[in-house]
């Protein structure tokens, strides 16, 4: 990388980079999702079709996304947010249950997971009050504040429960508060009260609130890999064979058998278990050169955050970054064994066309960031 | 860098943001390289091996031949219910159960496999035994990947009605194996023998591929030639999806059948001895070629049907088979039965042999006193006469005279008498390929050197031995090789029942060679004089019933003292024809009435049979005799022809596997030596049973009970 990036920053108009490679990761992710299921008959078969109509959706909603000063989404954070939180209780009341997890509204037909937009509300939100110029982060109240915020989604979302989102939430919180400039001894403190609650969750001291059995054994399960080996061990079991069997250059687009003889189960193959169809049919150097792509990505939208003039737009921008590292981390981490076995979609690479657009409008957001450094003049 | 340069001083805490998540990525791609390039051919193998699905491909057991290629024994198609116990188990089944309200799966094999046999049940509308969950449980944790049998012989509407509804039957399937079949049922079943199920853990427990023969051969013929019948089973390595369908064949070794036996059993022969040989409750027959050794029949009654251990025998039947006091597994053709007088003609072989008799000699029919013993002629009790002053070999062995005998073996001697008795095999295994074959005794000086040392041969015993008593024990396979040794002039062959056995590809893999084991060393016309009298025993002595119209018919009768509970053995050992001879016959009833008139009729039976059956045209097929020449020709009924099992009830008891069958020893001669044949006598005054064997009750514990003199 000899390339003067600050001199390529500089330019008024998009950075080309985070186009091209969410373009990338799109055309990866359809293709994927295509072998991940080929060998299914019927609407499986051809759900790689609706995702790449999703992608192009979603494409159309970036550039739009990003035409907009961000300032408005700004302006707007508090009304996104307390939508966002109304669709979160929605959905425990007239919610669809999916795996045990309330976790789906239906509307007009098209099937939404509030959880997604409450990560990216939230952020939004916790952005603009953070980053508004009269708040001083470092003031314990302020602090709360930013806590409230995070933590009525995440109490909502763990209602469902939605485990996998909720996960998600705290480092992206934590992110927000970090890089506002929120004192260490504070960022500490809330850490050690928020482990010890989960610790108090986790043997049910906590009235009200359970965890349920089968999210206890995901997350033993990845501490014993070889426990109970037909259920949630067999899956982990399953994606380290495949991702393993795939070695330094895999067996080829569409050659995956843990993924065409079913070990990979067919209902998260093309979802939250497609880095092991990738792994074992691109190996290690595909892999690798996914992950280069999702770094760049990820820099770049810390690079565009830190030249923002306006601290609200660099805290957008490191949350919508945190977000899909987060999602990375723990999806590709699951695949591998080293992060518990939650729900989580790979960004831009797993089916589900609500996630790919939410994604996609947060990728515009940081774009809006970059190319809108100085309020506009004919602003509303 | 210029990168870092854009980040700047005021922004270290992005910087570090930054830094967290490319160490992120770095921890990620660590991971990535342990697993995928460190770990990749570990991982490799493990998904190969998940993915591979060993299916054992069972070989067809070899076909058991007579002499003309008619198939005795053979291997039919059957149909058989499997279970794909790993299959059924992958799906899981939900079955609301009280502690499964939210209907998730439910892995457990038992649960499963007792829906999935019910389900099977309705559609197939067949009633299936009930799960047998142990079993099941175990053959899982054996065999993951083998199916496991719920049924055997499953009847063809059955497997239609399985296809029509498969689609909705998974993890059940209908394999189709080589089953064993008799055609001819009950017939020669003792010679074949039969086949038995093998427990599963007999095979490799450390390998889950390993499957070893499912039947392995348990008595007769398919036993000591199971190595052939065997085959080589193959083995089918496939990738299966987790649907357990196949994507792939990865090693594939056919299986290779086993080879073709070929017996020396005319299977028409064996027709007409097993009719005539039918309706007696206890006996056996055996045809043998005099010219070469070939057993051309061998008949044990009473019979059982082999095909009845196929696919396994069932409780009840078993129990029957082995509780019937009439032993219908005991291969009496090679059990051992004390000879009575079918016995006198080794004396007479063994006088001439070493030149103390010749055909001239002559012994008076009377009284011999040895000690305070009387030794009277069958005769002599029977009527109170006697053979006459001067009774010759002829005449000796025509009216099977006591007298004659008693002092022919005194002047032969005892160990002379041993020594050709050796030379015809007796007490000896002839070595036929048969299971439980039992040796008989050959009594005399060396037998009860070895045996009771202390006593010593005397006379007592000469004159015991040379009329068939005492120690003699033969089997009724060494009488028929011992009567053509007589046809035949001399010559000693070794009784052969397999002939050659045949592979797939129809090259020769074993070969019983023909072998002479002696020649007697005796004047062509002294061994014609014991011809002679056998001839005149059928013409005009004890075995006239025995007489064959146009066929000159040889022979001698026997009738043995009853010993124990099996009662009397009858004897008769018969050659013919008489001028060029081509058989040998030996005919045992047990507790029959007399040699002469229990067995020597159906000797003459048997003749006419054999006799009467059709040449066959040059180039024609041998085949097998109908009902109507046996029924016609001879006049008795004959084992009806079995008609392959095709259709089996099913029932629970068909599943049970038996473990091996021990044929029981006759109880009669448990102990070979003779030691325990002292039962109590219950003499009836017959021919040939000579009246001093009460008197003489002390030779059968010569050292406790003294001597022929107390």
């Amino acid at each position: 990388m000899d390339w003067d990036l600050g001199k390529f920053w500089k330019q008024d108009w998009m950075s080309w980079t985070i186009t091209i490679m969410m373009i990338l990761l799109c055309v990866t992710g359809v293709l994927f999702i295509r072998s991940a299921q080929a060998g299914e008959e019927g609407a499986l078969s051809r759900v790689w079709v609706s995702q790449a109509v999703y992608m192009c959706i979603g494409l159309v909603v970036y550039f739009i996304v990003m035409m907009i000063d961000y300032r408005l989404y700004i302006r707007f954070s508090w009304l996104i947010y307390i939508v966002s939180m109304v669709l979160l209780v929605a959905v425990l009341v007239v919610g669809e249950e999916v795996n045990t997890t309330k976790g789906w509204l239906r509307i007009a037909g098209v099937g939404i997971q509030p959880a997604e937009p409450a990560k990216l509300a939230m952020t939004l939100l916790m952005a603009t009050f953070l980053g508004s110029i009269k708040i001083d982060p470092t003031r314990v109240f302020n602090i709360i504040v930013a806590l409230v915020i995070f933590l009525i989604p995440l109490g909502l979302v763990f209602l469902q429960p939605d485990f996998g989102s909720a996960i998600v939430m705290v480092p992206v919180a934590f992110a927000i508060m970090y890089v506002a400039g929120a004192k260490k001894t504070h960022l500490l403190i809330i850490a050690i009260i928020g482990f010890t609650l989960s610790l108090l969750l986790w043997h049910d001291f906590i009235p009200g609130v359970k965890l349920k059995q089968y999210q206890k054994d995901r997350i033993l399960s990845f501490t014993d890999h070889n426990r109970d080996w037909q259920g949630t061990g067999y899956q982990l079991r399953q994606t380290k064979i495949a991702m393993g069997s795939g070695g330094v250059f895999g067996k080829g687009y569409m050659k995956g058998t843990q993924s065409r003889m079913g070990y990979l189960p067919k209902a998260i193959r093309h979802s939250d278990a497609i880095v092991s169809v990738v792994g074992e049919e691109v190996g290690f150097l595909g892999c690798t050169a996914l992950l280069i792509v999702y770094a760049i990505l990820l820099l770049v939208g810390i690079n565009i955050g830190i030249r923002s003039v306006e601290k609200t737009g660099k805290l957008v921008c490191a949350g919508i970054v945190v977000i899909l590292f987060v999602h990375v981390y723990e999806n590709v981490g699951m695949a591998l064994g080293i992060m518990p076995i939650t729900g989580i979609p790979l960004p831009l690479i797993s089916n589900g066309g609500s996630f790919a657009i939410i994604v996609m409008g947060a990728l515009g957001i940081i774009q809006s960031v970059n190319i809108h450094p100085k309020p506009q003049k004919n602003f509303i | 860098m210029s990168l870092s340069d854009t980040f700047g001083e005021k922004d270290k805490r992005m910087e570090i943001l930054a830094f967290l998540m490319s160490l992120g990525i770095v921890v990620l791609t660590a991971t990535l390289w342990t697993l995928q390039v460190v770990g990749g051919k570990t991982y490799s193998k493990l998904g190969n091996k998940q993915g591979i699905r060993a299916q054992y491909l069972a070989s067809a057991r070899g076909t058991i031949k007579d002499r003309n290629g008619i198939l005795l024994a053979d291997s039919r198609p059957s149909f058989r219910l499997e279970l794909y116990l790993h299959d059924m188990l992958r799906g899981g089944t939900k079955i609301p159960t009280k502690k499964n309200k939210n209907k998730r799966d439910v892995f457990d094999i038992g649960t499963v496999a007792e829906s999935k046999i019910k389900l099977l049940s309705q559609e197939l509308k067949v009633p299936l035994p009930a799960a047998h969950i142990k079993k099941i449980q175990r053959h899982l944790d054996l065999y993951p990947f083998q199916p496991y049998t719920l049924i055997d012989d499953v009847p063809p509407e059955v497997v239609a009605r399985f296809y029509e509804k498969s689609p909705i039957i998974s993890g059940a399937d209908i394999g189709v194996v080589a089953t064993r079949s008799y055609p001819f049922g009950n017939l020669a079943a003792h010679l074949l023998g039969h086949i038995g199920k093998v427990e599963v853990q007999k095979t490799d427990p450390n390998n889950p591929y390993a499957y070893g023969p499912a039947y392995l051969g348990k008595q007769g013929v398919e036993k000591t030639m199971n190595e052939y019948l065997l085959g080589e089973d193959g083995e089918r390595l496939v990738r299966v999806d987790t649907k357990g369908m196949i994507q792939e064949e990865v090693k594939s070794k056919s299986p290779i059948p086993g080879d073709t036996v070929y017996l020396t059993i005319d299977v028409r022969v064996q027709q007409i001895v097993e009719s005539v040989m039918q309706p007696i409750k206890r006996g056996a027959a055996v045809v043998v070629d005099v010219n070469n050794g070939n057993i051309l029949s061998m008949v044990s009654v009473p019979s059982y049907n082999p095909n009845s251990f196929v696919p396994a025998i069932s409780k009840a039947e078993f129990k029957r088979l082995k509780e019937d006091t009439d032993t219908p597994m005991l291969n009496r053709t090679i059990s051992s039965y004390p000879p009575g007088s079918i016995f006198k003609p080794v004396i007479a072989l063994a006088g001439l042999g070493n030149g103390k008799l010749t055909g001239k000699s002559t012994f008076p029919c009377s009284t011999l006193t040895l000690g305070n013993h009387s030794f009277n002629c069958w005769i002599f009790n029977q009527s109170g006469g006697s053979h006459g002053g001067a009774v010759d070999m002829k005449a000796g062995i025509a009216n099977s005279c006591n007298g004659y005998f008693f002092r022919a073996g005194i002047r032969t001697g005892g160990q002379a008498t041993y020594d050709m008795g050796k030379v015809f095999g007796f007490g000896e295994l002839t070595g036929v390929p048969l299971t439980s074959e039992t040796a008989g005794v050959m009594p005399g000086p060396p037998w009860l050197k070895a045996n009771f040392p202390k006593d010593r041969w005397t006379e007592g015993y000469v004159a015991n031995t040379s009329i068939g008593e005492g120690f003699v024990m033969v089997t009724p396979l060494q009488m028929a090789m011992f009567a053509s040794v007589i046809a035949n002039g001399g010559v000693v062959h070794r009784p052969r029942l397999v002939d050659k056995v045949i592979d797939a590809d129809d090259k020769l893999v074993y070969e019983d060679k023909r072998e002479i084991k002696a020649r007697l060393s005796l004047k062509p016309e002294d061994v014609e004089a014991v011809k002679a009298g056998m001839r005149a025993v059928v013409e005009e002595g004890t075995g006239k019933k025995a007489a064959h119209p146009t066929v000159k018919v040889s022979g001698k009768t026997g009738t043995s003292q009853s010993r124990g509970r099996s009662g009397k053995k009858t004897w008769f050992i018969s050659f013919a024809p008489y001028d060029k001879p081509q058989y040998a016959l030996v005919v045992m009833v047990e507790n029959g009435d007399s040699g002469g008139s229990t067995c020597a009729p159906l000797a003459g039976q048997i003749w006419q049979g054999i006799f009467a059956i059709p040449p066959i045209a040059e180039g024609g097929q041998v085949e097998p005799l109908t009902k109507e020449f046996l029924e016609g020709g001879i006049g008795i009924g004959i084992p009806a022809m079995v008609t392959p099992s095709g259709s089996r009830p099913i029932g629970p008891g068909l599943e049970d596997e038996e473990d091996e069958f021990e044929t029981e020893q006759p109880r009669n001669q448990q102990d070979n030596r003779g030691r325990d044949l002292n039962a109590p006598q219950n003499l009836e005054q017959e021919e040939d049973v000579p009246d001093f064997i009460k008197n003489a009750r002390g030779l059968r514990g010569p050292s406790r009970r003294g001597n022929v003199g107390d």
